[in-house]
Order: C-alpha cells, then structure tokens, then sequence
C-alpha cells in the first residue's frame, strides 16, 4: 500500500510536470501563431503600397483633363456654312457624347487621385482607364469624319 | 441690247422683288427692243434666283452667330506622393523583419520544450506505464472487492485496460477520479454470481416443495414431526422469496453506481461528483449493459 501511493504522488507529479510544459507550449505556439499573423499584415501592407506605386505611375500617364471636344466644337461653328444642317447637327450630337466622356473621365481620375493611397482595389482605377480609352476613340472618329466632310465640300 | 434691259431689271430689283407693274414695265421694254416675252422671263427669273441666294447666305451667316468655347485648363493633382509611400514601406519592411525574427526565437523555444517533453517522456515512459498499470489493476480489484462485498454478489469488470501509446497523452489528459468514472462506465460488466445465485434459488425451492410432499406422503408421521417438516418449509420459502424480492425490488443500476462512487473515493480519498457519475452512467448505457 505504502508502494502505490508512492507512486500515486509520482504520477501526480509527473502530471504536474507535463501539464506545466503543455501550458508553456500552448502559450509559445499562441505567440507564434499571432507573429505570424502580424507578418502576414505587414506583407499585405507591402503588396498594397507596391500596388499604390504602380498606379500612381499610371496616373502620371493619364491626362488631368480631356478638352478636345471644346476645339472640335469651335472648329465646327466656325466653318459651319461647309456642312449640311443635318451633318452638322449629328455631328454636334456626337461632340455632345464625348464631352459627357469628358466629364466622366474627369471625375474618375479625381477618384482615382485621391483613393490610389487608400484603397487600392477599388474599380475606379479601371473605370478611368477604359474611359480614357474610349474617348480617345471618339476623338479619333470625329477628327476623322470631320477632315472628309470639310474635304468633300 | 441686254444690258439697257438688265439695268432696268437692276433698277427693280432694288427692293430685293418684282411687282406685277414693275415686270409689264420690263416686259415693254423688252418688246421695244425685239427681246422675245419667254427670253425676258429667263433673265429676270435668274435675276431674281441670284439676289435671293445673296440674301440667305447672308442672313445664314448673321443668324449663327456663335460664341466660342474656351478651354479652362486645370493644373494637375500633385501625385508625387512617392517619398511617403517609400519610407511606409520602409517600416513595414522593417516591421517584418522585427517579427519574423521574434518568430525565429520563439520557434527555437518551442522545439527545445518539445525536446524537452519528448526526454521526459522517454526517460519515464516505462516507469510512469507500469504505475500507472499497477494503479489501474489496483483500482480495478478494489472496485470488485467493494462491489462484491456490498452487494453480496460476485462482481467482474471486462475490458478495463489501459490503452494509451504515450504517457504525456495519458499523464495530461487525465483527471483521475473522472478518468476511473468512465474508464468503468464503459466496462464490460459481469455480475454472474448474481444470476447464479437466483437461479439457485429457485432450484432450492423446488427442492423444499419436494421435500415436503415426500413428507406429506409418508403420512405415517406423528403431529411433532409435521410441525417440524411444515416449520422448516414456511422458513425456506420465506428466505427464498426474500432473496428474489431483493433482487428484484432494488434497482441494480442503482447498487452499482453508489458503489461504485463509494469505492473510488474510499480508493483516492477524494471527493466524487455522484451526479457526474450517474450522468455519466446512463450515457454510457450501464443500465443496459447490466
């Protein structure tokens, strides 16, 4: 009897002892696990400022502002007499659109200014890419059209 | 000749139009000088057709008076926002490193305790086992031994072995008391001599009843003896029944777990939650195994 309960205390003890370097484990692989996830934030805000990099360099390329409808427009009514009513006037409607195009590519790269450090995901950046395209082709279309009809007359 | 008649048409033609006397004026003038009536028509309607087209073109031109556009040119937003965003990085970077360095050492002490746990283990693995084997067959008789002499009945528990492939999993996990709780829980319960000992009864029983119709049919035996025989059967009947009624008026599910509780604290001298253990006992199904 005297032998177990030698051995009871024994185990309890070396109970004690696991328990204590279980607990210590715990808390250790805890801490690590939190490290990581700090680490894992650090790399995502590296990755968001590389990405803030690229953009503002994009920005850079991009035009503040699109005015070339105000030249075409200028253009049209000063030789006004050289187009037929109704060319004239589906011409305008054209100039109309892309001044809109204007005006929207405008907001959009303001957007895209002022988010480009902050939310880097954001749609903006694309919208205002695509609307700068667009309107690039518009212009072309209307330089285009506008040479034969003066031309032609 | 055309051209005193192309002033005259001229002269009318001042107020932008023909009127009807102004076009007999012209026509007599014609005949006076030997222009044809559908020549005269010719030259004034053409006449005519130049100064109105004079006149839109103008009125064109004065109607569409427009007024140019102006291009309002907008300085563009400052981006050079390059020198901020690099020193962010910079910390970030430099952040990263902090921690992953803290990581590095913190994994360091991780595997050392590991290590650690792992030596403890080897070095006591055999030793802690066989206590705690010992511990276990101990337990395990002086649960039966318990069980036995409260109960009257023999009592063995099946399938009560320790089966744990490490120590530190055993030596952790385990809280004694509840560890034995339902260690025996979920024994095999065999409570044989029980059974035998009701099977008994009933066979003793028929016995008696024997017994005392051999008696009765003798007939020959004096009023003494048949006190006697009749005595001794009321008595065997009445411990034979006694002896089925326990059975079967204690609930054994009962019996056991009081037992059972009994016999561990007696055993570890720790306090025992029955409750726990009753619980325990119905989750386990010991109703049915018993």
């Amino acid at each position: 009897m005297e032998n177990l309960t030698i051995t009871i205390e024994d185990i309890k003890s070396f109970n004690k002892k696991m328990v204590t370097l279980n607990t210590s484990l715990d808390l250790k692989e805890q801490e690590v696990n939190e490290l990581s996830k700090k680490i894992e934030k650090e790399k995502n805000c590296i990755k968001k400022l590389d990405k803030s990099f690229e953009l503002e360099k994009m920005l850079q390329k991009l035009p503040c502002q699109a005015y070339g409808s105000v030249t075409f427009y200028n253009l049209m009514n000063e030789k006004f007499l050289q187009f037929d009513p109704e060319q004239f006037n589906k011409i305008t409607r054209f100039l109309e659109l892309i001044e809109k195009t204007e005006l929207k590519y405008r907001a959009l790269y303001l957007k895209s200014v002022e988010q480009y450090t902050i939310n880097v995901t954001d749609s903006c950046f694309v919208d205002c890419e695509r609307r700068i395209r667009i309107y690039r082709t518009c212009i072309l279309l209307c330089q285009f059209s506008l040479q034969k009809l003066i031309k032609i007359k | 000749m055309y051209e005193e008649l192309i002033k005259l048409i001229n002269i009318c033609l001042a107020d932008n139009e023909i009127s009807e006397k102004e076009r007999t004026v012209i026509f007599n003038k014609a005949k006076q000088l030997g222009i044809s009536e559908e020549e005269c028509e010719v030259i004034i309607d053409s006449m005519v057709a130049k100064v109105t087209n004079k006149i839109t073109k103008s009125d064109l031109q004065t109607s569409h008076n427009f007024t140019p556009k102006t291009i309002t040119k907008i300085s563009p937003p400052e981006l050079n926002m390059t020198l901020v965003l690099e020193k962010e990085k910079q910390q970030h970077i430099e952040n990263q490193k902090l921690y992953e360095i803290q990581r590095a050492d913190l994994q360091k002490d991780l595997s050392r305790l590991k290590q650690e746990m792992t030596l403890l283990e080897s070095e006591n693995a055999d030793k802690y086992m066989n206590a705690f084997c010992v511990l276990n067959d101990n337990v395990l008789v002086e649960v039966e031994n318990d069980l036995t002499n409260k109960s009257k009945f023999k009592v063995t528990l099946n399938d009560c072995k320790l089966n744990y492939s490490k120590i530190s999993k055993l030596a952790t996990q385990i809280d004694l008391v509840n560890f034995y709780s339902e260690l025996l829980c979920n024994a095999n319960w065999d409570m044989y001599s029980y059974k035998k000992k009701l099977e008994k009864s009933k066979k003793t029983l028929k016995y008696l009843i024997w017994i005392f119709a051999i008696f009765l049919w003798i007939g020959s035996m004096n009023e003494v003896q048949l006190l006697f025989s009749l005595s001794f059967c009321g008595l065997s009947i009445a411990i034979v029944l006694k002896l089925i009624n326990r059975g079967r008026l204690k609930s054994p599910i009962k019996i056991v777990s009081s037992d059972i509780q009994s016999a561990i604290i007696e055993y570890f001298n720790n306090k025992f939650n029955f409750d726990l253990f009753f619980e325990l006992a119905k989750t386990y199904k010991l109703a049915q195994k018993i």
